[in-house]
């Protein structure tokens, strides 16, 4: 693996072959079909597998351990969760909020155990890596995110309850959407610093042997990605995107007086919103993950000196348009150019991240824990929660 | 048998040294590394074998040797294994079979959900149409509509009409007909049904029906048949069927998931289409008993078509729209008519 010269430079290497995983995706996606989605959970663990087991870091690949009966178990479990509160709005605004509160006090649990599940079952080198938090700990990371949104939350479901009164009632729209803008201007002025909490809490958390990752991003540089990246190009393509809707179904007559408007105009819209939003989105993620990585080093808590400096190469404009790309072929494809788009895309990201070693780590030694949750992990899968730090 | 080379790693060590594993004809597995002789091992896991990565075997011990030869068939002893093996490299056959499963399973799922989710239908009260009536009605009206610009002779007229029909079509349910006058720019010459019994009705439309009492009887009984067909329930139903099935399957890719998603709106629609076929034929049944002649739903659909869309008539329905097109609609009630 490492030799003794100090300093060492290694690039990733991604050795991922589209048309290998062609025939991974496809076996995958028939035998879900076949057993009604229940092989799905077997069909992650094939192609977590694959692309981890296909990554190269000086010499070694990683190694994906999870198993599918318990990710299959996990997964219902949290679909179950997920059913109650996506439906429970409906019923009773009250429940709702309760519900939402208990969520509040639970998420960090499901942080805490879902990273520890996601660490465990992924080795480099026949060492695990492992998850050093807590509850208090996710939840320290998590307040920031909460506060941000909290107001946010609360005045939009009060909205919405106030909404349906005043309309069965028929009067006057409601004054108190100001507010509600008031609360969203917070949430986006608290954001940066809220989600570069939550990534260094995530990564500074995350240890392999004894080298414990260390993340140093400051907070004018999160922002500044932040407000370039999400803000303005991701802010942009979705207002473009919603004016030019809102334009076309106030000034044309066909389509608003046509019969079926929503199902004529669904299918464009979607096509929008997945080739101009999804991709930007992307490439707002790839230059946080950027940052992160170029910020982030290992420190060998035994020698307490840094042993590991992490390094990332990532250019938006790449980003977007292999994403873009992706995205139109795999549509006028009917999907089936999804295993080389993600190869590609893969790839990318892979080849263009490197590590510095300035030390020799063969003699590192597992130390591991225990009381992951998968149940946790496919919560945070199935919730759209990404606790990546990038 | 052919031997696999790789790294024989120590519990829990990141150092590791060169051996070699092999399974003999008696199913017992042998290491052999630079630094010990041959011998025999108890194998505890070995992962699955997924294109060229390469392969962990955990033995007993601990120990864990990891190798980037692919195993030799028949090394894991485990079916499933060689199943997975097969299907993942290319053959033509197997892209017709594939093919083949995906247009049963497309076929299946337009076929079996709407079945297992009416069959659901059955242990639905019918309280729950009230209930999410109410909350349509709650979330549209003041939103879509506004309140209805015709005198009150006008509006009674309407709801003399309605109330016989609604009285007769909901003989036996929990459901209460109500009907809503209301104007509406959005909607135009229009009816909807709600779950539970309210049935709104635009002005445009009682406006465009003055003269012909029993088109307005006909297209009123159309919408009481989409109540009393529980149409409302069953399109949640079924697309609570769809989203798990999207979920199910979308989990294992984004894009997937995307599509799974997509498909599922357009089985909304198709769905729709036959529940606006179903209403028609009720309302023709429900109009012979009352008495109304049930071509004259066929008359107002002709009229409706050409309010909405003049002359020409509107293009022809799709595969992405709600309701069929209008002369296919015409051409049923005028089959089902005596």
């Amino acid at each position: 693996m490492i030799d003794d010269s100090e300093n060492e430079f290694v690039p990733w290497r991604f050795h991922g072959k589209a048309s290998e995983y062609f025939g991974i995706w496809l076996s995958n996606l028939l035998l879900s079909i076949i057993t009604l989605g229940i092989f799905s959970a077997w069909a992650k663990v094939r192609r977590n597998r694959y692309f981890l087991g296909n990554t190269e870091i000086a010499g070694s690949v990683l190694q994906y351990h999870a198993t599918g009966g318990k990710i299959l178990i996990g997964r219902i479990i949290a679909m179950a969760i997920l059913l109650v509160y996506s439906n429970i709005g409906y019923y009773a605004t009250h429940l709702y909020v309760i519900f939402m509160l208990i969520l509040a006090v639970v998420l960090p649990w499901i942080l805490d155990r879902g990273m520890a599940f996601r660490c465990r079952v992924v080795s480099w080198h026949n060492i695990h890596f492992r998850w050093m938090g807590n509850y208090r700990i996710a939840m320290k990371g998590m307040l920031p995110l909460l506060i941000a949104f909290l107001p946010s939350f609360l005045l939009s479901v009060w909205y919405s309850a106030e909404i349906e009164t005043v309309m069965s009632e028929m009067e006057a729209p409601n004054p108190s959407v100001g507010y509600l803008l008031a609360a969203f201007v917070f949430a986006l002025c608290l954001y940066p610093w809220a989600a570069r909490t939550m990534a260094q809490m995530v990564v500074n958390h995350i240890a392999w042997g004894s080298l414990r990752l260390k993340n140093t991003v400051s907070l004018q540089r999160y922002a500044l990605r932040v407000l370039v990246y999400l803000y303005l190009g991701l802010g942009l393509g979705y207002g473009i995107g919603v004016a030019t809707v809102t334009f076309l179904l106030i000034h044309d007559d066909a389509v608003i007086n046509g019969p079926d408007f929503l199902f004529e105009w669904f299918l464009p819209m979607i096509l929008f919103f997945i080739v101009v939003v999804i991709p930007l989105y992307a490439a707002f993620r790839g230059m946080i993950r950027d940052l992160i990585l170029n910020s982030t080093h290992a420190i060998d808590q035994q020698n307490t000196c840094e042993a590991v400096y992490m390094h990332a190469r990532y250019c938006w404009r790449h980003l977007l348009w292999i994403k873009v790309s992706n995205l139109i072929l795999s549509i006028v494809s009917l999907s089936l150019l999804v295993p080389w788009a993600k190869i590609r895309y893969e790839r990318y990201l892979i080849g263009n991240t490197a590590t510095t070693f300035t030390q020799n780590l063969e003699s590192m030694v597992d130390q591991q824990q225990e009381h992951a949750s998968a149940m946790a992990s496919e919560y945070a899968d199935l919730d759209g929660f990404d606790f990546d730090p990038w | 048998m052919s031997k696999l080379g790789g790294k024989l790693f120590r519990p829990l060590e990141a150092a590791f040294v060169e051996g070699q594993m092999w399974r003999d004809e008696d199913g017992q597995y042998w290491l052999e590394t630079v630094v010990t002789l041959a011998e025999i091992v108890q194998v505890k896991l070995i992962s699955p074998a997924v294109g060229r990565v390469p392969n962990l075997i955990t033995l007993q011990n601990g120990l864990r040797f990891e190798t980037c030869d692919s195993l030799p068939r028949g090394f894991t002893g485990n079916l499933m294994d060689g199943v997975l093996r097969w299907l993942g490299v290319f053959h033509p056959v197997k892209a017709l079979i594939l093919a083949l499963v995906l247009v049963a399973a497309v076929v299946g799922i337009r076929k079996v959900l709407p079945g297992i989710s009416d069959a659901v239908l059955v242990l639905v009260p019918h309280q729950v149409d009230v209930i999410l009536g109410q909350k349509v009605e709650k979330s549209v009206d003041g939103v879509f509509f506004s309140p209805s610009m015709l005198s009150e002779t006008e509006q009674r007229h309407a709801e003399e009409i309605f109330t016989p029909l609604a009285e007769r079509a909901f003989a036996g349910t929990a459901f209460a007909g109500r009907l809503l006058v209301r104007n509406s720019e959005l909607f135009g010459a229009n009816a909807l049904a709600m779950p539970g019994g309210v049935v709104v009705v635009t002005d445009d439309l009682l406006h465009l029906l003055k003269e012909y009492p029993d088109e307005l009887a006909a297209v009123l009984a159309h919408e009481v048949m989409h109540v009393r067909a529980r149409h409302g329930v069953r399109q949640v139903l079924r697309y609570m069927g769809m989203s798990f099935m999207a979920f199910l399957f979308g989990l294992d890719d984004s894009v997937v998931e995307e599509f799974a998603l997509s498909y599922s709106a357009l089985a909304r629609a198709g769905y729709s289409r036959n529940f606006e076929r179903e209403a028609d034929l009720g309302a023709v049944e429900l109009l012979l008993e009352q008495g109304i002649d049930p071509t004259a739903l066929s008359r107002a659909l002709a009229r409706l078509e050409l309010a909405a869309c003049g002359e020409a008539g509107c293009l022809e329905g799709s595969w992405l729209t709600s309701h069929p097109d209008f002369p296919e609609r015409r051409r049923l009630i005028q089959q089902r008519s005596p």
